[in-house]
């Protein structure tokens, strides 16, 4: 579309209110390019349809945008002035001004009209503010241009005080009414430092990112908090992460006593099998069984109970008070199954896991031995071995009887070895 | 199943991400910008007389600058052979184009001019401004202390445009080397590495704390690196 006006040829208004006023009284439509959101002869149209529209209901319209004349206006409310002495010339009506092209001044000025007559357009903006601004918020990206504007007032007068929600979008949205654009002006291409810096950017990030999380959670259950970490602080603190579950076969975790126990709570375990066992001999008749196991039961039972004597409550103690509950097991094993004379075997990696029934290959020195291990250790992933712990080191690597025998993993005379053991010391 | 949580098959895993964000950016590098909006009826009548009048008066801003004056900074541009363009207008938001964003009418007007020129817009004595085609540097004069960077004004517009036209060099562009924000392959080179490290390694100790809350170990241990089956157990028998 080509300017009505090009630049050069002159203006397109006239100066002053009386020129002004004889315009209008010709064209009702006086809109300068200054206004025309870059389409100054559609908006032309559109309004004169407007203007026609209200006019079939009886009320005069006159549209000004042009830049102010060279009379002087009220310094306050220009436009109310400006259609109050159009007025003196054109009579009553509605005169939409703007005289500001950089915006905000836009008015749709009502001038000796009927109260009756007169339409407000407050209600219809009302109802549709939230449709314009979502947010709630005034936002000048989506707010109307000051022709937009215009046009929403002299639609919702031809309608008389209502327009649908649609039109009176259509006049924030569509062209002509609607804002121009945003452009941004082509910038300088790319430069091949840039590719490398965010394209390598991009690869380290995402590469290392993936890498670390990956790997989080490859590992993840194998690092998981171990709840038989046995050794610490003799297992009064339950491990990070939350409290020990409850004692006896847990799917995810070794069976027994849990490794949280505390070495007096143990004490006291080893204690109530220590006369349960004493009870059970007794009523039982210990001649009756084969010399080997007659004896394993005795021993067993004086060799726990001398173990247990000796051993305090203190943290350190925690091999001593288990080494008296293996052998408790292994008298009671020895004096309970009477149908095989096999020895009760603990496990290896931690005797409260209970007795060792599996077998479990572990490296020693340049062989690998089999050692009894409860189900759990024995298939439980290498990483998630949670060897009972005295003084913060496996119980095996102290130079103990415990360590020497495996808690009978590796000797089938444990009650001897501890009885040997314990005359030494003495 | 072994292979899905080998080191191997993660790096491999990771390269490839990291190798598809990289095309990502390259491709998003590679978009042609955003086309021009078409001209408004005002900035096409400013754009057509500029092809071959330098100067351009709109007729609401002739209060400003008389016609002889006009006439006499267009004898100036021309007979120097200056790479300029002055436009002087009104400032206006309403007519297809915004005065104070982007989209302006002086970036609409170099966009649709062919040859590298400085475009001076002035419209009104606070408000005027230089810019140049893309690739280009607007020349300022010597050093002179009555020059500003751009003719501003509050005497008759018409003698200081001359009085600011005059000073300049008669190449009043020179080309522009294209700002390398990352100063070449190297630096961008270091830029990633250096940044890209930074991220990486909060994003390590982000996953160690998250790690550590939840019990773990914060940095994962050896021996739980290697894949599972292996008993560590050393008994001293």
């Amino acid at each position: 579309m080509s300017a009505e006006e090009p630049p050069g040829t002159g203006l397109s208004y006239p100066p002053t209110v009386e020129g002004i006023a004889a315009a209008l009284a010709s064209d009702p439509v006086l809109v300068d390019p200054l206004f025309g959101n870059g389409a100054t002869q559609v908006v032309r149209a559109g309004l004169r349809d407007l203007v026609d529209a209200v006019d079939a209901g009886g009320t005069a319209v006159y549209v000004v945008m042009v830049p102010p004349p060279d009379d002087v206006l009220a310094a306050e409310r220009p436009t109310e002035d400006l259609a109050v002495r159009l007025s003196s010339t054109l009579g009553p009506g509605y005169y939409a001004i703007d005289l500001d092209p950089v915006g905000g001044d836009q008015q749709v000025v009502a001038v000796g009209l009927d109260p009756e007559v007169e339409v407000s357009t407050y209600r219809v903006h009302d109802a549709y503010r939230d449709d314009l601004y979502p947010t709630g918020e005034y936002d000048s990206a989506v707010a109307p241009s000051d022709l937009g504007r215009t046009a929403q007032e002299l639609a919702i007068i031809a309608g008389d005080g209502e327009l649908d929600r649609d039109s009176y979008l259509s006049y924030v949205q569509d062209a002509p009414w609607a804002r121009p654009a945003p452009w941004e002006p082509d910038l300088d291409p790319p430069l091949t430092s840039t590719y490398v810096a965010e394209a390598g950017l991009a690869l380290v990030v995402v590469t290392g990112s993936a890498w670390i999380l990956l790997r989080t959670a490859a590992t993840w259950r194998r690092t998981a908090p171990q709840r038989a970490a046995g050794g610490r602080g003799g297992g009064t603190a339950g491990p990070r992460g939350g409290p020990p579950k409850g004692g006896g076969v847990s799917a995810d975790g070794p069976p027994g006593i849990p490794a949280s126990t505390s070495v007096a709570d143990l004490r006291r375990t080893v204690d109530r099998e220590l006369d349960e066992l004493a009870e059970a001999r007794a009523a039982s008749d210990l001649a009756a069984l084969p010399a080997a196991r007659r004896d394993r039961v005795e021993l067993g039972e004086e060799a726990a109970r001398l173990v247990l004597a000796a051993a305090g409550t203190r943290a350190d103690d925690l091999d001593d008070v288990v080494g008296a509950l293996a052998l408790v097991r292994l008298a009671r094993f020895a004096l309970n199954d009477p149908r095989r004379d096999t020895v009760h075997r603990s496990c290896f990696f931690d005797p409260r896991h209970g007795r060792g029934t599996r077998r479990r290959r572990i490296p020693l020195g340049d062989t690998e031995v089999a050692v009894p291990a409860c189900t759990w250790c024995a298939k439980v992933e290498g990483a998630r071995l949670t060897p009972m712990k005295v003084r913060r080191r496996p119980y095996y690597e102290l130079d103990t009887v415990w360590a020497s025998t495996g808690y009978g993993a590796f000797v089938d005379d444990l009650e001897h070895q501890v009885l040997d053991d314990l005359r030494r010391r003495r | 199943m072994r292979v899905l949580t080998s080191a191997w098959t993660h790096l491999v895993v990771a390269l490839a991400l990291g190798a598809g964000a990289a095309a990502l950016v390259v491709d998003r590098l590679d978009e042609p910008p955003p086309a021009m909006p078409p001209l408004g009826d005002r900035a096409a009548a400013l754009a057509a007389g500029l092809e071959d009048d330098p100067v351009q008066v709109t007729p609401d801003a002739r209060g400003w600058i008389s016609e002889e004056d006009e006439a006499a900074l267009e004898e100036e541009i021309e007979s120097r052979g200056l790479a300029l363009r002055v436009v002087v207008t009104q400032s206006t938001e309403s007519a297809g184009y915004e005065a104070f964003r982007s989209a302006g009418l002086d970036e609409q007007l170099l966009a649709t001019i062919d040859e590298p020129v400085a475009l001076v817009l002035w419209q009104g004595p606070d408000d005027s401004s230089v810019r140049t085609s893309p690739g280009w540097r607007f020349a300022s004069p010597p050093y002179d202390a009555d020059w500003t960077d751009a003719p501003t004004f509050l005497g008759d517009a018409g003698d200081d445009l001359r009085a600011w036209v005059e000073p300049l060099p008669d190449d009043v562009l020179t080309p522009r080397e294209p700002q390398d924000s990352y100063g070449g392959i190297g630096g961008g080179l270091t830029f990633a590495l250096l940044v890209g490290g930074l991220v990486v390694g909060g994003v390590w100790v982000a996953a160690g704390i998250v790690r550590a809350v939840t019990g773990r170990p914060f940095v994962v241990p050896r021996r739980a690196r290697r894949s599972p089956g292996r008993s560590r157990a050393r008994p001293r028998a």
